[in-house]
């Protein structure tokens, strides 16, 4: 799944490891979300849309889950 | 993060009443030596190697617990490395592709234990059934649960 995570990180001059300890994810996590290996559950994708002040699908791609 | 910090709490006592009573056991056992079965050596550097093992492993998670409560920083570090859910997802994947793995080299050892040895046939025949057993047990318990 593609997300906006990186875009979204570097525009607030985040670190992998610190948006991974403001949401209780390890800087792994973090870095296997970014490259689209792992999809988050939805209370991290929660944490995370609510970290950056957006929404879910503001910060995921849906668009390739299959129905 | 108060509930985790009592988790560590109470992980770093339970630690340590395990170290002392294996070390403790080992000690007994090195005592009344005399009076215990004479064993080959390679039976006893087993039990001796199990021994250490399991010392070493208990104390090496002790030291991390111990670690882990000195600071808050430290602690928070240890409380996302235990409940990141990727690290949860890949112990859980783990653990079923290696139960699966088992069950298999169990299913066709046992067969193969049929034409050699009864001994060994029963063995591991009883293995798999307590295996088996348990799995649906563990499947039932957690299917519950969730």
């Amino acid at each position: 799944m593609k997300t906006r995570i990186p875009e979204l990180r570097k525009q607030r001059k985040l670190s992998q490891e610190e948006l991974g300890l403001a949401v209780g994810v390890t800087r792994q996590t973090i870095t296997s979300l970014e490259v689209g290996k792992y999809t988050a559950s939805l209370v991290l994708a929660y944490k995370i849309a609510r970290f950056f002040g957006l929404s879910i699908e503001d910060v995921f791609d849906f668009s390739e889950v299959e129905e | 993060m108060d509930t985790f910090q009592q988790k560590v709490r109470t992980r770093i006592r339970v630690l340590t009443v395990l170290a002392v009573g294996v070390a403790l056991i080992y000690t007994g056992f090195m005592v009344y030596r005399s009076e215990l079965p004479i064993l080959n050596s390679f039976t006893k550097g087993f039990h001796q190697g199990i021994f250490f093992g399991l010392e070493l492993v208990i104390l090496g998670f002790l030291v991390q617990n111990i670690k882990g409560s000195r600071s808050e920083t430290a602690l928070k570090k240890m409380q996302i490395e235990e409940n990141d859910e990727r690290f949860s997802l890949i112990i859980q994947k783990t653990a079923s592709m290696t139960a699966l793995v088992m069950f298999a080299a169990l299913g066709v050892g046992t067969v193969i234990a049929g034409f050699l040895s009864a001994a060994v046939f029963f063995a591991l025949l009883g293995t798999l059934l307590f295996m088996v057993i348990l799995f649906y047990s563990m499947w039932i318990y957690f299917a519950k649960r969730n």
